[in-house]
């Protein structure tokens, strides 16, 4: 929450100065327009006021138009010069006697003449106002009497008349201003849509899947490219947290099941075998202990007892040996040949071993090709009823070779290998399989339906 | 009058040890024995003894779904488990399924052949071994339960939970706790389901009640 808001407040310091400056910008912009408008209006009035008062002091109106026209010239040019802004402000003067009617008019002055059919009787009088024309142009325009009501002194200036500096700061100004406001808007919203929202959606989804459990999302966030391969980094990432979770959760699934399944195993073999001994060595002795027996009943009763002791002891030491052969300490050729000759003899039947008798190998090997063997004959005769069985085990240059081969009736192979089998409930193949993995070798099972088995496990 | 007998275990030596203790009696019959259930049940079909001796545990077909067999085809065959499990849920599961019966394969010759001797006559037999009890001979009787409590025991036997029952006797399940310790008391039980077998035992409850 606490990173969440300071990105949040990054973006917003970054947003924040532009949006200060135009706003700072346009505030600006409306009081120098102001400001425009009130020299505009002072130097109307004033110039107006000028050429009035001089027309009650001279009697300007009975002197020649250029007398006049000089004259405003002179005001004209001196008020410019205050105003560099306005230098070559255009100004326009007109005198009217008092029915209104025009009896001067400064040069090129039409403008002022639509202004002034305009007007008619309301011209404003001492304070200048800005108005429009009939063509929508803008002026400040003011009017002053002369000589006690005798003549009206009219002066406008026209805005769109005006050059330069002043309609760059009224015209040219505004827009650039909306330009540049637009522009920096439209990078904002792309900083935003392609990269801080993206990694605010980033940690979101980051935040919110259960590794291991879960995969990412993995729909392009239409983000900048670094993002977009950072995404797609922690996709890869979550697919591989998953597929090892998973594996973890079958290799623990399985060591459980197998040691369940081994405990189920035990404890049948333990009611079969040595329970159900010891429960007829019970009935053997309370038959031995019945009255009336004779003297030959209660021996032969015994006898029968002593067989099934014996029994039971010979069961429970395969029993022993089945759990964990103590002949394994031998080394492999003993060990291999001491299975094979038992199982031979339990399962009624053949079994050629073929083993290089100096074979060295660190224990782990050789338990592992123990087991390897035991399953694998366990099997060919469970499943494949097989009558013999070859078991090989070769030293070469490239490693050491186990063989199993036999003349069973063997089974179609699962399309995808041991992890088909497993899902089955054949863990015995891929359970042969680890244990030579484990070691550091490989296992394969070639077997067709009606064409034997062969088991081929190989340790570099 | 002479007891038509099967036998079925799987294990050879139990088996022989058994038929030992059978060809003691005189008025036991062995008409068969099999090493698997399939072969039993066959046999009874076709043989129709008086009891059957069935171990729970047999490669084919168990004991119990024997047992089942025979009730839901209404053959006039007594079922008798023979067993080497004293759990008490196998006891259950088998009286649950008909069984009228119940013997551990170690005890004596005397113990069968008495149980077989019960069973025939329409009795029912629980191992002392299963069902904890001192032997006090055939008649002894516990301490009476109230009928509120036979109520609950039935229940229980029925394998409703302490909450079901309570809400099936408007009263509350801190009730039926104390009901059952009472029942536990008087019958001499550590558990529910050993309060339940020796119910049956003392002929407080009948099978009949318990399997409808």
């Amino acid at each position: 929450m606490r990173r969440k808001s300071r990105l949040f407040y990054l973006a917003w310091s970054v947003f924040l100065p532009p949006i200060v400056i135009f706003l700072f910008a346009a505030i600006d912009l409306i009081y120098s327009q102001q400001n425009i408008e009130i020299l505009a209006r002072s130097y109307v009035e004033n110039f107006t006021e000028n050429i009035a008062v001089n027309i009650e002091k001279g009697g300007y109106i009975s002197a020649r138009d250029d007398v006049l026209s000089h004259e405003i010239y002179k005001w004209q040019k001196e008020l410019s010069t205050n105003f560099t802004l306005f230098r070559r402000f255009p100004a326009y003067i007109a005198v009217l006697d008092y029915n209104r009617s025009v009896i001067y008019i400064s040069n090129g002055s039409n403008k002022l003449g639509d202004l002034l059919e305009n007007f008619g009787d309301k011209l404003p009088v001492g304070m200048a106002k800005e108005v429009y024309d009939s063509k929508k142009e803008r002026f400040t325009v003011t009017s002053f009497p002369s000589s006690g009501g005798k003549y009206f002194v009219v002066g406008a200036i026209s805005w769109s008349d005006m050059p330069g500096a002043a309609a760059i700061a009224i015209y040219i100004w505004p827009v650039l201003m909306a330009f540049a406001a637009l522009w920096s808007a439209l990078s904002i919203w792309h900083l935003w849509r392609s990269v801080i929202h993206p990694i605010i959606r980033l940690e979101h989804e980051i935040s919110s899947v259960k590794w291991g459990f879960d995969l990412m999302n993995d729909e392009p966030l239409n983000a900048i490219h670094e993002i977009e391969q950072m995404h797609d980094t922690l996709v890869n990432v979550s697919r591989s947290v998953m597929a090892t979770q998973s594996a973890n959760r079958t290799f623990m699934n399985d060591m459980v099941n197998v040691q369940e399944d081994e405990r189920t195993k035990i404890s049948r073999d333990i009611h079969d075998g040595p329970l159900q001994d010891v429960t007829a060595l019970i009935q053997r002795l309370h038959l031995a202990r019945l009255q009336g027996n004779t003297e030959e009943d209660t021996a032969r009763e015994l006898d029968i007892a002593e067989k099934i002791a014996l029994t039971s002891v010979k069961e429970m030491r395969a029993l022993c040996d089945f759990l964990n052969p103590p002949w394994l300490e031998l080394g492999l050729a003993q060990s291999l040949t001491e299975l094979t000759e038992r199982q031979s003899m339990q399962y009624g039947v053949r079994i050629f071993l073929g083993v290089d008798e100096d074979l060295k190998l660190p224990d782990s090997v050789t338990l592992a090709f123990f087991r390897v063997v035991q399953e694998a004959i366990t099997n060919s005769v469970r499943h494949g009823e097989a009558r013999n069985i070859w078991v090989d085990v070769k030293n070469n240059d490239a490693g050491i070779e186990l063989t199993i081969q036999d003349d069973g009736h063997g089974f179609d192979m699962h399309e995808s290998g041991t992890p088909g089998l497993r899902a089955e409930g054949h863990r015995g193949l891929s359970n042969m399989e680890e244990r030579m993995i484990l070691v550091g070798g490989r296992l394969k099972i070639i077997s067709f339906r009606g064409e034997g088995t062969c088991i081929r496990g190989f340790l570099p | 009058m002479s007891i038509n007998l099967i036998l079925a275990d799987d294990h050879p030596l139990t088996r022989a040890g058994l038929l030992a203790y059978l060809s003691k009696e005189q008025d036991f019959n062995v008409v068969g024995e099999y090493a698997d259930g399939e072969a039993a049940w066959n046999g009874i079909k076709d043989l129709r003894p008086q009891v059957a001796l069935l171990d729970i545990r047999m490669p084919g077909l168990d004991g119990v779904s024997i047992t089942r067999k025979i009730k839901e085809e209404g053959l006039p065959v007594v079922s008798l488990m023979l067993t080497s499990y004293d759990a008490q849920q196998y006891v259950l599961s088998s009286l649950r399924a008909g069984a009228r019966g119940y013997v551990l394969k170690s005890s004596t010759a005397d113990t069968l052949s008495r149980a077989i001797r019960i069973v025939a006559r329409g009795g029912l037999y629980l191992d002392s071994e299963v069902a904890n009890t001192v032997e006090e001979g055939e008649n002894m009787s516990p301490e009476p339960i109230s009928a509120r409590e036979r109520e609950v025991l039935l229940l229980a036997a029925k394998g409703f939970s302490g909450k079901e029952i309570a809400s099936q006797l408007f009263i509350s399940e801190r009730t039926v706790q104390t009901h059952l310790a009472s029942i536990y008391d008087k019958l001499g039980a550590r558990n529910k389901t050993e309060s339940m077998l020796l119910a049956l035992k003392y002929g407080v409850v009948m099978l009949e009640e318990l399997l409808d």
